[in-house]
C-alpha cells in the first residue's frame, strides 16, 4: 500500500503545500479557485518540480531538491476535466495504453484493457474511436485507462466539471466504485463528492493545506467558514456557558451538543445553523425552547426559490433562507433589524 | 460577391484550360519520349525524391525542435526555417553558389574533400531541398505544436517514456500533417526552376529538370514544352488531392 506526503514549496506559486494521504485512502482536495489545489496534483504528478521540499509516494522520493524522478516512472494517473483520448486509436488501444508502455505483451494488454473497459460498463464501445463517444462515456473510458496502468496514486481534478448532472452523476457512481481501496487525491467542488467518494478531505486555501481530517468529521463539525459553506451550515463561534454557546457577553445560543466532539466547560465551541432552519421576525417572538437573536440585514441574495438573507448577528456572520414571497410580505432590505429565529434542535453545538 | 469569386476562379481555370486546349494529345506518347524530354521527367523524378527525402529527414527533426522551443532563439528559427519560402528562387540559388559553388567559402573546403556541387545533380537536389524543406517544416511544426501538451502529458502520466510517446503519440498524430508537408515540399521541388538554374545550371541529364527543359523547349519546340506542363500540371493536382484528403482526416480525428 503506498501512502502520499507532500511537503513541498512552489515559491513562484505561492504554496507551501504539507498533506499526507493515507495507504487506500481517497482525500477530497478542496478550497477556493487559485488556492493552490491543480498546483498539488502537479507535485504529485512530477509535471512541476518543488523549489523545496519533497514529495514521496510510498518509500520512494519522487521530488527534492536534489531530483525528480520524471513523470513517466512515477505510476501516478492524472484525471481531469477533459477526457483527452488519443483521437487515432480505438477505445480499446487507448486502455491498454498503459499496460503497452510498460512492457506488457499485446495480449495481456488487451485482456486487461477489456478488464478494466467492462469495470466502467464500456465493453461494447472497445473499437470506436474518441469523436464518436458521448461526453460521459469518454470520461468513463479515460477512467478505464488511468487505472489500467496500475497507478499507485490516482489524481483526480475536477473530472465531472465539464459534464451535465445526470452524467456526473454516472461518473460520480463508477468513480465511487472503481477508486475504493486506491490512494487517490480528487480535487472537487462539489460537496456530493466528498460523502460519495472520499474518505477524507483537506481544505487549500492560499497555497497552503489549512484543515485535513476525514469527511464525517469536517463535514458535519466544520470548523472554517469554507467547509461550513460546503455542507450548508453558517458558524457561530463562542465559548461554553452552562451548556450552552456564548457568542457575545449576554448572548447565548442553545442546541444539541454533538456527542462526537461536545462542548468541554468554558471552552471555545461552534454553532452549526442551517439557513434553512432560521427564520426572520420583525417583532420579537416569544415562546422556546427557540434561539431569538437581534440582527442586522447586510444583503439579499436571489437564490432561485428562496433568497439568502446576510445578517449580523453580535458581529458574527448568520444566513437564513427564506421565500421569496416571505422577504416581499415583510419588506426586507439592506440595514434593516430584525429577529432571527432557530429552534434549539436545528443547531448543533461542538467544541473546537 | 458571386461576381468577383467567379471571375477569380475563371482567372485561375483560363490559362490551363487553354493549355490543355493546345496539347495534341494523339502525339502525347512520341512527344514525351523524346531523349530530351525522358531525360528531363527521370532527373526530375530522381532528384524530387531525393530532395523529398532529404526534407523529412532534416526537416522533421527541425519541426520537432521548433515545436517545443519557446523565447527569442525559438522565433528566429521559426523565421529562418521559413524563409527560403519567401525568397525569390534566383537569390536563393545565388546564396547557395556563394556558400558552396567551386571557389566559395564552404564549396572551397568541400573541393579540397574531392566534393565538387556546383553545376552537378547534386547541386539540383541541394537546390530543390533549400527551397522546399520550408514547406514541410512549417506544416508539421503547427500540428505537433497543437497535440503536445494534452495528450503528450497524458501519455507520460499512464507511464510511456518519451522515446514512447514520440512514437505511439506525437508521431502518429502529427502523421496527416507530415504527408501534406511532404507532398507539399515534393511539389515545390518539382516546380524548382530558379534556384536550381542559377546553383546547379541547365546540362541535359544531370542538371537539366522538367522546368528548365520546359522553359528551353518553348521556344524551339513548344508541343514538347506543353506535353511537358501538362504532365507537371497532372502530378501537381494529384499532390493537392493528397494533401487534402490528409486535411481531412485531420479534421475528423481531433
Amino acid at each position: 500500500m503506498t501512502q502520499v506526503i507532500v511537503d513541498a514549496a512552489l515559491v513562484d506559486r505561492g504554496v507551501s503545500l504539507d498533506i499526507s494521504v493515507p495507504a487506500g485512502s481517497v482525500t477530497a482536495i478542496v478550497g477556493p479557485n487559485g488556492s493552490g489545489k491543480t498546483t498539488l496534483l502537479h507535485l504529485v504528478a512530477g509535471l512541476l518540480r518543488p523549489t523545496s521540499g519533497s514529495v514521496r509516494v510510498g518509500d520512494r522520493t519522487l521530488s527534492d531538491t536534489g531530483r525528480v524522478v520524471p513523470t513517466h516512472r512515477r505510476r501516478v494517473a492524472l484525471l481531469t476535466q477533459r477526457s483527452s483520448l488519443f483521437p487515432h486509436l480505438t477505445v480499446l488501444e487507448n486502455v491498454a495504453f498503459a499496460p503497452t508502455a510498460s512492457g506488457a505483451s499485446r495480449a495481456a494488454a488487451r485482456v486487461r484493457a477489456l478488464q478494466e473497459l467492462a469495470g466502467v460498463g464500456c465493453a461494447d464501445l472497445a473499437s470506436r474511436r474518441a469523436h464518436e463517444l458521448s461526453g460521459g462515456q469518454a470520461q468513463r473510458i479515460a477512467i478505464a485507462r488511468a487505472l489500467a496502468g496500475d497507478p499507485l496514486v490516482v489524481l483526480l481534478d475536477e473530472p465531472m466539471a465539464g459534464l451535465d448532472v445526470a452524467v456526473a452523476t454516472e461518473i460520480r457512481h463508477v468513480l465511487a466504485e472503481r477508486l475504493r481501496g486506491r490512494t487517490a487525491l480528487f480535487v472537487t467542488h462539489e460537496v456530493l463528492d466528498l460523502w460519495t467518494i472520499a474518505d477524507r478531505v483537506a481544505v487549500v486555501d492560499a497555497g497552503k493545506v489549512v484543515e485535513s481530517g476525514a469527511v464525517e468529521d469536517l463535514l458535519i463539525r466544520p470548523t472554517s467558514t469554507f467547509l461550513a459553506q460546503l455542507s450548508g451550515l453558517t458558524l457561530l463561534s463562542g465559548v461554553e456557558c452552562d451548556g450552552d454557546l456564548e457568542i457575545a457577553p449576554g448572548v447565548l445560543v442553545q442546541g444539541l451538543s454533538d456527542p462526537g466532539q461536545p462542548l468541554t466547560h468554558g471552552g471555545r465551541g461552534l454553532a452549526g445553523i442551517p439557513p434553512e432552519a432560521v427564520a426572520l421576525h420583525l417583532q420579537q417572538p416569544g415562546g422556546s425552547p427557540r434561539n431569538v437573536l437581534s440582527a442586522v440585514i447586510t444583503s439579499l441574495e436571489p437564490r432561485g426559490a428562496v433568497v439568502r438573507v446576510r445578517l449580523d448577528v453580535a458581529s458574527q456572520q448568520l444566513a437564513a433562507d427564506i421565500t421569496t414571497q416571505s422577504v416581499g410580505g415583510l419588506g426586507l432590505h439592506p440595514g434593516q433589524a430584525v429577529w432571527a429565529v432557530v429552534k434549539a434542535v436545528q443547531v448543533r453545538l461542538y467544541g473546537r | 460577391m458571386a461576381v468577383p469569386a467567379g471571375l477569380a476562379a475563371l482567372f485561375l481555370a483560363v490559362p490551363l484550360i487553354a493549355m490543355f486546349g493546345r496539347v495534341r494529345w494523339d502525339d502525347l506518347p512520341t512527344l514525351l519520349s523524346s531523349p530530351a524530354a525522358v531525360d528531363a521527367l527521370w532527373l526530375s523524378l530522381r532528384t524530387c525524391s531525393a530532395s523529398t527525402v532529404l526534407c523529412l529527414v532534416l526537416g522533421l527533426p527541425l519541426a520537432m525542435v521548433l515545436a517545443r522551443s519557446r523565447g527569442r532563439w525559438a522565433t528566429a528559427g521559426r523565421i529562418l526555417a521559413s524563409l527560403p519560402m519567401v525568397l525569390p528562387p534566383v537569390v536563393a540559388g545565388l546564396a547557395l553558389l556563394v556558400a558552396l559553388g567551386r571557389r566559395a567559402w564552404l564549396g572551397r573546403h568541400l573541393s579540397v574533400l574531392g566534393i565538387d556541387l556546383a553545376f552537378t545533380t547534386a547541386a539540383v537536389v541541394v537546390a530543390q531541398t533549400f527551397v522546399a524543406m520550408p514547406y514541410l517544416v512549417v506544416s508539421v511544426e503547427g500540428a505537433l505544436r497543437s497535440a503536445q501538451d494534452e495528450y503528450e502529458v497524458v501519455a507520460a502520466t499512464l507511464g510511456a517514456s518519451p522515446t514512447t510517446v514520440l512514437r505511439r503519440v506525437t508521431l502518429p498524430l502529427a502523421a496527416p500533417a507530415i504527408a501534406s508537408g511532404v507532398a507539399l515540399a515534393f511539389a515545390r521541388a518539382l516546380g524548382e526552376f530558379g534556384a536550381t538554374l542559377t546553383f546547379a545550371g541547365s546540362l541535359q541529364g544531370t542538371t537539366q529538370t522538367l522546368p528548365l527543359e520546359i522553359y528551353l523547349a518553348r521556344e524551339s519546340d513548344r508541343d514538347v514544352a506543353i506535353a511537358l506542363s501538362v504532365v507537371l500540371v497532372v502530378i501537381a493536382a494529384g499532390l493537392i488531392a493528397v494533401t487534402s484528403v490528409f486535411s481531412r482526416v485531420r479534421g475528423t480525428s481531433s
